[in-house]
Order: C-alpha cells, then sequence, then structure tokens
C-alpha cells in the first residue's frame, strides 16, 4: 500500500513540477512571478474537452494543448509583463497576469458551467491496470509518467543543448548585458512564456485525464503549491522544481494514506516554511537569490 | 582612413543630480585608431564609455558613430551596430561554459525573426565559431569549463574573446589590466596584438601607462570630466596639466 501511495504521490509530484517548471522558468528569466500560469494549467483538462468534442483524437488533443496555451503565454506576455520592465514593476505585472488568469476562469465558467466537466476519455483506459512488483498500477498513470518524464527531457535538452536555450540562460543571469551583446530579450521572453505556459497547460491535461473531469476551480490551489514548490527547490532552478514537486506529491500522499486526509496539505506548507527557514535560497537556489543580477 | 571619424563625440556632457562626471567633452576616433584613455580616478573615463556604449543618457551633445546619430539609441541597438565593450569587474554568465560565453555573443546574421523564434537545430556552426575564438584567446581547451571558475587573467580573456563574437567595429577595453601582474599584462597585450585583424577600433582605459605607450596610437588624457590633453603617448604624458593631475591624485608612477 505505501509503495502504491508513493507511485501515486510520484504521478502527482510529476505535474506539480511541470507547473512549478512553468513558475521558475518565468521567474528565472524575468524575476517576476506570472500567476496566469495557474489557469493555464486549469485551461489544459478544457482545451482537451474542447479538442475531442471537436473531432480530435486524444493525442492531437494533447498537442493542441500545448499549442493553444503556448500560444495563450504569449498573449499573457503581451499584456502583463511587456510593458513592466522595470524591477519595481514586479508587482505590477504578478497583479496583471492574475487578473488574466481571473478572466480565463470566468470565459471557462461562463462555456462550460461552474460544475466539473467529465473528460472523453474511454472508461476502459482509466479501469485498465498492469501488475507491477505485485502492485496493480493503472496504465493511466505510467502513461503520465512518461510522458512527463518526455516533456522534462525535451525541455533538458531545449535549455542546456540549443541556441534558444544558451540565450534563455544568460538572459536569466543578467539581461542587461545579454542585451549588450545583442541577444534579442524581447523575444526570449516570449520564447520563455510560450514554454513555460506549454508545460503549464501539460500539467493540467495530466490532472484532467488522472481524474477524469476539468474543474474551472482547480488552477488556484494547484498553482499555489507549484509556487510552494518552486521555492522550496530554489527560485529560478528547474532541478529543484522537479524534486521538490516530486517531494511534495509523495508527501501529500503518504499523508493521505497515513489518514491525514486533507490535512496532508497542512504538510506542504509546513515543509515550505521549514525548508525556506532552514536554507532561505531553497535547497537548490541559494546561488540565484544571493548572486546579484545587473 | 576616412574624412569622417568612426566615433564623433561631440561636447558631450553627464550630470548626476549637481555632479558632472562628464562635461562638454569632445573626442573622435578613426577606423584603426586606437585610442588610449587616461586620467585619475574619478576623471570620467568610465563615464564616457558608459555613454558610448548607452548605460548612460547624455545630459548634452552628440554622438555619432559609422555616420550615423546614435545618441538616443538604446544598449542593444548600439550593441549591434558594432560598439563592443569589457567591464572594470569582468562581466561574464558565469553559470554558463566558457564556449557558451562566446556563442551568446555570435549573431546569426540571417536575423529571421520567425524562423529563429523557434530554432532547435543549427547549433553546431556556432559552437565551431566559438571554438576557433577561444583557440585565439588560448582558452580552447578549457571551453568546457564553467566560466565562473576561470582564474582573473583567463576571465579576462573570455571576456574580450565575448566581444569580439559581436564583430565589433570599435572595442572599448575599461581597464583591461586591472588586478593583473606583469607577466599577465604582457600576455594580454600579445593577445590583443595577435587578433588585431578582429579589432578594427580600440578604446583602451587604463592606469597603467606603460601598456598605453605600447597599444595605443593615439591618448587622450581626462581630468574633472574634461578633456586636458591630447596627442602621441609622449606628448600626452609629458603635458604639464596631466603630470600635475596624476600627481595631484598621489599617483606617481607618470
Amino acid at each position: 500500500m505505501i509503495a502504491e501511495q508513493i507511485v501515486n504521490g510520484v504521478v502527482l509530484g510529476s505535474m506539480y513540477a511541470l507547473v512549478a517548471l512553468g513558475f521558475t522558468l518565468v521567474f528565472g528569466v524575468l524575476d517576476k512571478l506570472n500567476f496566469a500560469l495557474s489557469e493555464l494549467f486549469m485551461l489544459g483538462g478544457f482545451v482537451v474537452i474542447a479538442s475531442v468534442g471537436l473531432g480530435a483524437p486524444l493525442w492531437l488533443a494533447g498537442i493542441l494543448v500545448l499549442v493553444v496555451c503556448g500560444l495563450l503565454g504569449l498573449v499573457v506576455e503581451f499584456v502583463s509583463f511587456r510593458k513592466f520592465t522595470s524591477a519595481d514593476a514586479q508587482v505590477t505585472a504578478a497583479l496583471s497576469s492574475l487578473a488574466v488568469g481571473l478572466i480565463m476562469i470566468d470565459l471557462v465558467q461562463k462555456t462550460w458551467g461552474g460544475e466539473p466537466v467529465s473528460v472523453p476519455v474511454p472508461i476502459e483506459w482509466r479501469r485498465a491496470n498492469v501488475a507491477f512488483f505485485g502492485m496493480q498500477i493503472q496504465v493511466m498513470k505510467i502513461v503520465i509518467l512518461a510522458v512527463t518524464l518526455v516533456l522534462m527531457g525535451v525541455l533538458h535538452w531545449l535549455i542546456s543543448r540549443t541556441a534558444m536555450g544558451r540565450n534563455i540562460r544568460a538572459v536569466a543571469e543578467s539581461p542587461t548585458f545579454a542585451t549588450l551583446l545583442g541577444i534579442d530579450v524581447k523575444r526570449v521572453n516570449q520564447q520563455t512564456f510560450f514554454i513555460a505556459s506549454a508545460l503549464a497547460g501539460a500539467g493540467g491535461l495530466m490532472f484532467s485525464l488522472r481524474n477524469g473531469i476539468a474543474s474551472s476551480d482547480i488552477g488556484f490551489t494547484f498553482g499555489l503549491k507549484a509556487l510552494a514548490i518552486m521555492a522550496i527547490g530554489g527560485m529560478g532552478d528547474l532541478r529543484g522544481a522537479v524534486l521538490g514537486g516530486i517531494l511534495v506529491g509523495v508527501i501529500e500522499s503518504l499523508a493521505i494514506q497515513f489518514g491525514f486526509g486533507k490535512l496532508g496539505e497542512i504538510i506542504v506548507w509546513a515543509l515550505m516554511i521549514l525548508v525556506l527557514l532552514a536554507r532561505p535560497g531553497g535547497l537548490f537556489g541559494a546561488a540565484h537569490t544571493t548572486e546579484q543580477r545587473a | 582612413m576616412s574624412d569622417t571619424p568612426l566615433l564623433d563625440v561631440r561636447a558631450i556632457s553627464k550630470r548626476f543630480g549637481g555632479i558632472t562626471a562628464i562635461d562638454d567633452l569632445s573626442i573622435s576616433l578613426f577606423k584603426g585608431d586606437i585610442l588610449g584613455l587616461v586620467g585619475p580616478n574619478g576623471a570620467g573615463k568610465t563615464a564616457f564609455v558608459n555613454c558610448v556604449t548607452g548605460f548612460y543618457t547624455l545630459s548634452g551633445g552628440a554622438i555619432h558613430f559609422d555616420g550615423r546619430d546614435i545618441s538616443a539609441l538604446p544598449l542593444h541597438q548600439r550593441g549591434r551596430l558594432g560598439l563592443a565593450r569589457t567591464f572594470q569587474n569582468i562581466r561574464l554568465f558565469r553559470r554558463m561554459t566558457v564556449a557558451e560565453n562566446v556563442a551568446c555573443a555570435l549573431r546569426d546574421h540571417a536575423d529571421r525573426p520567425l524562423r529563429s523564434l523557434f530554432r532547435f537545430g543549427g547549433d553546431a556552426g556556432f559552437v565551431r565559431a566559438a571554438r576557433d575564438l577561444l583557440e585565439r584567446v588560448r582558452l580552447a581547451d578549457k571551453a568546457d569549463q564553467l566560466a565562473g571558475s576561470l582564474p582573473y587573467g583567463e576571465a579576462r580573456r573570455l571576456e574580450i574573446a565575448r566581444a569580439l563574437a559581436t564583430r565589433p567595429k570599435l572595442l572599448l577595453l575599461d581597464e583591461p589590466t586591472a588586478g593583473m601582474n606583469e607577466e599577465e599584462t604582457q600576455e594580454l597585450l600579445a593577445d590583443l596584438r595577435r587578433n588585431a585583424d578582429l579589432i578594427p577600433s580600440m578604446i583602451v582605459i587604463e592606469h597603467d601607462i606603460k601598456f598605453i605607450r605600447d597599444v595605443s596610437t593615439r591618448v587622450v588624457a581626462m581630468d574633472y570630466g574634461r578633456k586636458i590633453a591630447e596627442g602621441s603617448a609622449a606628448e600626452v604624458f609629458a603635458h604639464p596639466q596631466v603630470v600635475e593631475a596624476y600627481l595631484g591624485a598621489g599617483d606617481a608612477d607618470v
């Protein structure tokens, strides 16, 4: 049972990690919080519903989630972040992105109503199990883990091995000096927002596949946890977001297993407070917060 | 050498509140010139570089570069026109490798916005070009190290290689030998000479008089934000006002 809960925790944690990766990417590059990512996560499930409703097969719906959420991310960048370039505009930009997120909730509720909507995944899919070291694991969970791993692998490759990723890292270290060397910081910002938003949407896709429903009110809490995970892992640190996500997912699942029920969430917040007290820069990100940015 | 200067600084001034960092300063520089800029601490040398490269907006006057008024252009556009600089405190992307630091500065000259919005591949050419530049500053064997791990002298050479990667028409070096010993200084001089083909024109700020004598074709001395002397190194360092400025500042190695 404990092993099964750990698997559940890793599955949950990988979804947290996708959204936390989005937050930490944007924060790493702009030093700003993009709250709209919470609602792009929420929107992921609804893009699946809409795509399948229009006759798209599930694999295509998955790709559409990445594209649609990514493009919406470009809109968020333009509306909420483009104008606010000075360091003291952090709050303004964050609030503006929060407002964009709230509009997304409203639009979803106008279209689909306030109640959870079921995601059209064949029930046999969700019921299918495989035996794994004596455990019965839903195939769906394995698919979710596999897709998440692939996405993280692609992200790692993009960031560490391509010219685009190199420019993203350069801007993350110093927008001024990146600019000076002729790097187009605006384009780097757009690329970052697209990737971060697509990842958040993918997280929402996984969440809706696992639960079989999409709901307009899940973004806020889930997004807050992803933010906590970003802080735990270290602001701007990709590895920290992944490991922090899985850590929190597993702890939450085990808490439920041991009868803490919904109180399990308290553990997440307590963990964040404790980690930050002990290591204000997070588990991996000390360097980022102490290094001076110019 | 053509009639129009590559860099034409026309009576610029820069004030911060009540403090005047640069006062009615005019300097012109032609293609091929290597201008040594000297003066005591606080004379406005770095402020001058900041004005030319766009870190500061001018309080007055105008700067023309390559036949074009750049006074109001933002930082990155000046970079693209062919201005590159290094900093008194070396600025590198410390969490990136040595090769990546150079590759960052290599521009895709095609620069088509839509195609390069998501340019996934095509990185091999950048890496090769970066290695060629590293070869030129004797850093090829350090290509895969983190830039933050380089010792001082090598970090300075990397900073210069990165500036050269932008293919500058004018390179501005702000105290390149600060903190270097005699041997490192000589090496840097040799590096600059060896790569002269990539450095069409240069402005060098230095306290090391010998370095200035060795490298520059022309010298400008500044004090209190003004130009106090201009000419060959021999002329400038013999100029009474320059001698006085240096002695007055307690810097007696003239």
